[in-house]
């Protein structure tokens, strides 16, 4: 069976910087992927090389076994594929119904369609119901990633692409967060989530790979990777002790 | 070990960048001009815009903002000129309007240079003071609308200027010699200037402005610093294309034309060096010259090809579009010459080892 | 008496300024771009006029506003679009090249002197209204005026593609990753400001009846200036600005000495440049601008 994503021997570099080096993943269909590692291990690269954003200097991306080269980010939102970015981006001078609308851009619907699922969102996020009418910049940063995320929604996708949707969060809002999170996985979508909070991830996620320069250095189910504890080593740089005796 | 002090050797290598285009300018204009009298007038034309070209650097180069406004400098300078230089005799006829004073003066011919120079320069203080205080492309748009004030002005002023008939009479002593000197002149006034303190601190402001006015760096005198000697040298190159004419007029947009084709010459060789200064102006010159024959006609192989009149104008609008498009940092890429090695304080490479023999 | 008409000069000059204004206003809010060539579609379409004049009125009207909606899509297709993701500044320049290229294109074509036409004479002729006697075409600026940007304000307010006009605006690159068609909403927009070029054309040919390759230019400075002055990004402000200039233009015609008349475009300019020492931020200060430029 033909994985939902597949990302084959992918490298993408900024000038001489080599952000990512022959990179290979996977997620099934239906399926929560986390993706750890230290910053700069190219995790939000390879979301934004599949987003088709950053261009590919060698390898594919395919979905559903079909090639994504040459489609613009506009078209591969069509295709299934929604990035919710680190920085968020929410248009902040629209208003939050605005911002979700947007969302929609791909899809003909009609006015009433794209309220029904609006309220869908609204749903799943009650915090936004009762903003609807507010310009996004004026929300808190825990509403403006949820509406991030709502507005990603939108599109419909297959693919949810998640870069670290805790960052800056208070405790109360990421398990918001989170268990929106877990109700999209159980309904079915695809998830590929990067996160540094390790744990956080672990606790949605079916499976992880773990990144280091731009190359994954592991990858298994949540429980083997947390028991061998390479985890740890990766994002703490235990197993570079040389590193901290410079001078 | 640091190399021993050599001011000579220094200065050298300071100069060198502009010394290798003076020496190929030099070359080209012994070559051009005994070539033909029709040539040595092309090279005049050619270096004179290359002194306003080089004018239009110095403000537009370190700076970073645009400005279309220096074909007013090119205006006030050579009407400046011609009214100090026009001889007295002519001056009652061609102008009974000017005020007595400068009806009964001739000076000489680096007199009006002076008096356009200064003019330029007091004009650029003058209209620099509002203008600077607007960032980017707002600058931009106020220098255009300056450009246009000025042009009204001397369009509509006939006492002084004649408005859009032919003010005849100026001195014509410029030729390929006087341009030359001039253009080289200009050359190094913007080299001294983009070396020099106030240079680099502006252009170290153009990179980041937000960081310039954190470090302390009054971005605001530096740019107004940079107009005004722009708009000297600019006007300098005002006069000599009055003098290299000897007529004046305002008719057909004309210095609008002017101000494109000055523009144009700056973005396609590369509006942050020097060396795209001189790589511009003469690549597009000797394309216009390309393109004035054709407008005139070309015999090839027998058959005439001829261009309608016109036709030149939306060529090197064409060229500068493609040159936008396919190489937007201009044909020198923002580089300069490299000074060579012999002339340079450490060795090629001598700096990194220095580094790496850190523990 | 004569200020209600001073009024009504000053709101039809400036109506027809705040059109141009808005025109290029709205491509600078939409993608960054100070668009020289704004002033080409103005000049193009009344050359299309002049051939189209014998035809009847609305067929005219009709022919200039198909060519300059496909012209305008075409700069955008075969140029500005080539340098999408380019500076500011550099953009700013493309089009002065382009504008540059255009009018030698018109010279080649047409001439550079001046041509006339008799376009829609009868607008022109006076209307009495309660004691006053008003220009036709006035009254048509003033309405034009007030019917277009009522609508551009409600499209951009409340239509889809108003909205994504304005994710595009804010972040373009979001916007794409929303799956925003920003090659589609920037075109729509380049279409906008074309139709309201074609208005700013028609009302001035009929007014003036010349023109010549050149006069898109000091239209396209008005602009502009309106456009600073509105504080670079808002199409109010830019409303504002066109109204501000032609009040200004009104009002040195009444003050100033017959001699003095030639020189009129040169005070308004400088007059806004002095204003500028004082708001260098424009009058409305937006901070979208500040993000921008």
């Amino acid at each position: 069976m033909t994985p939902h994503l597949q990302i084959e021997d992918v490298s993408v570099t900024y000038g001489a910087v080599r952000a990512l080096n022959r990179l290979s993943i996977h997620a099934a269909k239906g399926e929560t992927v986390a993706l750890i590692g230290p910053n700069g291990a190219g995790k939000s690269s390879l979301l934004l090389a599949i987003a088709g954003v950053v261009p590919l200097r060698s390898g594919a991306v395919r979905l559903e076994g079909r090639d994504l080269a040459g489609q613009e980010p506009e078209q591969r939102v069509g295709l299934g594929i929604s990035l919710v970015p680190e920085t968020r981006d929410v248009f902040k001078k629209l208003s939050t119904h605005e911002n979700l609308l947007i969302g929609a851009s791909r899809r003909r619907l009609t006015r009433a369609q794209m309220q029904a699922d609006a309220d869908r969102i609204y749903a799943l996020f009650p915090r936004l119901a009762e903003r609807h009418n507010h310009m996004a910049g004026f929300l808190s940063g825990g509403e403006q990633q949820m509406l991030a995320i709502g507005r990603a929604l939108m599109a419909e996708p297959g693919l949810l692409m998640l870069d670290e949707p805790s960052l800056g969060l208070a405790p109360v809002v990421t398990d918001a967060v989170y268990a929106a999170i877990a109700t999209l996985r159980d309904q079915g979508t695809t998830i590929l989530l990067v996160e540094q909070n390790a744990a956080r991830a672990f606790s949605v996620c079916d499976r992880a790979y773990l990144m280091q320069a731009g190359q994954v250095i592991e990858e298994g189910s949540a429980e083997t990777l947390s028991a061998r504890g390479s985890v740890e080593s990766v994002l703490f740089g235990r197993s570079a002790p040389a590193k901290e005796l410079r001078p | 070990m640091p190399d021993q002090q050599n001011p000579l050797r220094d200065m050298a290598a300071w100069l060198w960048p502009w010394a290798v285009w003076a020496v190929l300018l030099l070359v080209l204009t012994l070559i051009f001009s005994q070539i033909s009298p029709a040539m040595a007038r092309i090279t005049t034309d050619t270096l004179i815009r290359l002194v306003i070209v080089t004018g239009l650097y110095i403000f537009v180069g370190n700076s970073g903002i645009l400005s279309f406004g220096h074909g007013a400098f090119l205006i006030v300078a050579a009407y400046a000129s011609a009214w100090v230089t026009i001889p007295v005799a002519m001056k009652g006829v061609i102008l009974p309007g000017l005020p007595e004073m400068l009806r009964g003066i001739q000076i000489s011919p680096l007199g009006g240079l002076v008096a356009g120079v200064v003019l330029a320069a007091v004009l650029g203080l003058l209209a620099g003071i509002p203008l600077m205080r607007l960032s980017g492309i707002a600058a931009s748009i106020a220098t255009f609308a300056f450009f246009i004030v000025i042009s009204v002005i001397y369009n509509n002023w006939t006492d002084w200027t004649k408005g859009t008939a032919s003010l005849v009479g100026l001195p014509t002593w410029v030729g390929p010699w006087a341009a030359l000197a001039a253009a080289l002149t200009a050359l190094l006034i913007a080299w001294a200037f983009q070396n020099s303190r106030a240079g680099l601190l502006l252009r170290a402001s153009r990179e980041d402005l937000v960081a310039a006015h954190g470090a302390g760096i009054r971005v605001m005198r530096l740019r107004l610093l940079a107009f005004v000697l722009s708009a000297a040298v600019a006007g300098a190159g005002g006069v000599l294309l009055g003098h290299n004419n000897g007529a004046l007029t305002t008719a057909n947009n004309v210095y609008l034309n002017l101000s494109f084709i000055v523009i144009a010459m700056l973005v396609v060789g590369g509006i942050r060096s020097m060396s795209g200064v001189v790589v511009g102006t003469l690549v597009l010159s000797v394309l216009a010259e390309i393109f004035r024959r054709f407008e005139t006609g070309v015999d090839i192989g027998g058959v005439m090809l001829q261009i309608p009149g016109g036709t030149r104008e939306v060529l090197l609008g064409l060229c500068m579009l493609l040159a936008l498009i396919l190489r937007p940092d201009g044909l020198s890429r923002g580089r300069e010459i490299r000074v060579p090695g012999i002339l340079r304080g450490t060795r090629p490479g001598a700096k990194t080892k220095k580094e790496e023999a850190l523990p | 008496m004569t200020l209600l008409q001073m009024l009504i000069d000053a709101a039809s000059v400036g109506g027809l300024y705040a059109l141009t204004a808005i025109g290029i206003g709205l491509i600078f809010g939409v993608i960054g771009l100070v668009n020289f060539a704004y002033g080409e579609y103005i000049m193009v379409g009344a050359y299309v006029l002049l051939l189209s004049a014998g035809l009847y009125w609305p067929f005219a009207i009709g022919a200039v506003l198909v060519f300059v909606v496909l012209f305008a899509l075409a700069s955008d297709f075969l140029v500005f679009r080539q340098v999408r993701r380019a500076p500011p500044e550099t953009l700013m320049i493309v089009s002065f090249g382009l504008s540059f290229m255009i009018q030698h294109i018109w010279v080649v074509m047409f001439g550079s002197l001046t041509k006339t036409v008799n376009f829609l004479p009868a607008i022109n002729r006076s209307v009495e209204i309660a004691g006053l006697r008003i220009a036709g075409v006035s009254l048509l600026q003033i309405a034009a005026t007030v019917v277009l940007t009522t609508v551009l304000a409600l499209f951009i307010k409340y239509t889809r593609i108003g909205y994504q006009m304005r994710a595009v605006s804010e972040n373009p690159r979001m916007a794409r990753l929303v799956g925003v068609n920003s090659n589609w909403v920037i075109a729509v927009a380049f279409a906008i400001s074309a139709v309201l070029a074609v208005t700013v054309t028609v009302l001035f040919v009929a007014q003036t009846g010349s023109m010549t390759p050149f006069f898109g230019v000091s239209l396209t400075m008005i602009g502009f200036v309106a456009t600073v002055i509105g504080g670079m990004g808002s199409l109010p402000g830019c409303a504002l600005g066109g109204f501000l200039v032609g009040a200004v233009t009104t009002i040195l015609q009444m003050v100033l000495p017959p001699h003095l008349q030639p020189f009129r475009e040169a005070f308004v300019f400088t007059s806004v440049i002095l204003m500028l020492l004082v708001r260098p931020q424009g009058l409305i200060a937006v901070r979208s601008a500040w993000e921008r430029v």
